[in-house]
């Protein structure tokens, strides 16, 4: 593997989008191939970041970090992907549910799933049932990830699901679910196929329902 | 004595070992009792009274690493709380949130019903935060300066009431003894003032919100002493702050993360590796994209 990017991933680790961004052009220069940046030196980056967090040696402002300097260096090197290059892990639509406009915990769980290589379509806060079931018919995503954080809209989760119901894609998208005051016994009765406790073992509880 | 919910005190020279100390001391000497938000099958929660004081506020390094968001959130976070970024957000009509402490503390204006954002008050807004500063600015020895979020009319009813009751402001002279008789080693005989801010609060999730609760009460404390001094015409500096919570608390349900992330980073890595100042180049990057994040929001 290049120097360049062991360098790259370590700038990742860091945090320091700057050097990412001055490596990527060094990395580009020296003609290694996009995709490779990416996998080898961005992504390689993030999932040390990633196990350090699950592990406990890294805080979560520095697992944001890492993800914001990770999102720098793809905003150089995706435009360049071919298309046969630009393959993901998986489409995950990920929202917080309507009524609750927190988004710390959810752009957590984003970042560290996008730095698992999913790609990621990411609908925001106050997210409304039908607004959720239209990404999921016009964007075909192998999962749809919620969070709340707020027990008064925890009964959006179920609420939404059953929208996905009623509207006949429910078997068409795994759902995971995740929230202060979400539990693995309130995902089953909800009727999700997954639940994470938190952000480190969502990456975990999204391979698990790709397999 | 069994019975009592413990007394703690902690002290710091910056806010993230101010804060640090009083989370460790909370998890060794805390009394273990149930709150109304632990879940089935949690422990008992950590609790106790805590007196924090700061005594350099704005000394760097002012952030500590262990809260829950980016260095993004946390800069929305001191935009929402001194002026106002989220206040669209009260909508209470639409499950959304009820107050904001910027709403509170600049346009308090007590209502029976907080079940919607068009139920009228029959009193006009009041800003408190406008208050502190003139009235501190035209009586610099008053002990009056105070701002209140409690509304007893309608909080004890909805489920997320505030934490924060109340700010309290001094100016004090830095000259010798306190009279405002010299400015140290100056030989002025126009003193300087520091501006003194006490924080009260009902109840605070130590390990979750507190950090972030004391960063921007503290950039409030600073903006205030602006305020003041640009209105009197004199240095106002940052005088000591103080945090004192009648319930200061760590929740059963964080203690595994409590104990396998932040008690081992805290005996892993030393200070200075837990904590960021705010001139580092990353974060600096950081806050300017929440800042252009925000006044993208306003556009919209």
């Amino acid at each position: 593997m290049a120097p360049v990017l062991e360098e790259l991933a370590q700038a990742v680790i860091e945090g320091d989008g700057e050097q990412v961004a001055a490596l990527v052009g060094r990395a580009l220069s020296e003609g290694v191939p996009p995709s490779s940046i990416i996998n080898d030196g961005l992504v390689a980056g993030m999932n040390i970041v990633g196990d350090r967090f699950k592990n406990g040696e890294f805080f979560i402002p520095e697992v944001m970090m890492s993800a914001r300097s990770m999102h720098h260096g793809l905003g150089i090197v995706k435009p360049l992907l071919t298309r046969s290059e630009a393959v993901s892990k998986g489409t995950i639509v990920i929202c917080t549910v309507k009524g609750d406009v927190h988004d710390i915990g959810k752009n957590l769980v984003a970042m560290m799933l996008e730095g698992a290589g999913f790609r990621m379509i990411d609908l925001g806060t106050d997210v409304a049932p039908e607004k959720v079931v239209r990404a999921v018919r016009e964007q075909s995503p192998e999962i749809l990830a919620m969070s709340t954080l707020l027990t008064t809209t925890l009964n959006r989760i179920p609420e939404t699901i059953r929208a996905l119901e009623a509207a006949g894609i429910r078997d068409r998208v795994k759902v995971m679910v995740g929230g202060a005051p979400v539990t693995q016994a309130f995902a089953d009765r909800a009727g999700a196929d997954g639940y994470a406790p938190d952000a480190a073992l969502a990456v975990d509880t999204a391979r698990r329902l790709l397999r | 004595m069994e019975g009592d919910i413990p007394v703690l005190q902690a002290r710091g020279k910056t806010a993230p070992e101010a804060w640090e100390s009083s989370v460790l001391s909370l998890w060794e000497q805390g009394v273990r009792v149930k709150t109304e938000y632990d879940r089935e099958g949690d422990e008992p929660s950590r609790d106790s009274t805590m007196v924090l004081v700061v005594e350099e506020p704005m000394a760097e390094p002012r952030i500590h690493l262990a809260f829950p968001g980016g260095i993004e959130e946390l800069e929305k976070y001191r935009q929402e709380v001194l002026f106002g970024v989220h206040d669209h957000w009260i909508r209470p009509e639409e499950d959304k949130w009820t107050y904001t402490y910027h709403q509170r503390l600049s346009a308090y204006a007590p209502v029976a019903d907080l079940s919607s954002s068009r139920v009228k008050s029959p009193f006009p807004p009041v800003d408190q935060v406008r208050y502190i500063i003139d009235k501190l600015a035209g009586s610099p020895h008053s002990r009056r300066a105070q701002g209140i979020t409690w509304m007893p009319t309608a909080d004890p009813a909805t489920d997320d009431p505030p934490c924060l009751q109340r700010i309290w402001c001094r100016l004090i002279p830095t000259g010798e003894k306190g009279t405002g008789s010299r400015v140290q080693g100056s030989g002025e005989t126009d003193a300087e003032l520091a501006l003194n801010m006490n924080t009260h609060w009902r109840s605070r999730d130590a390990y979750k919100a507190a950090f972030m609760n004391i960063y921007a009460l503290t950039e409030l404390q600073n903006w205030l002493a602006e305020q003041i001094g640009r209105k009197m015409g004199r240095k106002v500096a940052v005088g000591r702050y103080v945090d004192i919570s009648d319930s200061y608390h760590i929740y059963g349900a964080y203690f595994k993360e409590f104990s396998e992330r932040f008690l081992k980073l805290v005996k892993e890595r030393p200070f200075e590796k837990r904590v960021w100042r705010t001139d580092d180049r990353r974060v600096q990057a950081a806050i300017q994209a929440a800042r252009d994040e925000l006044a993208k929001e306003k556009r919209d």
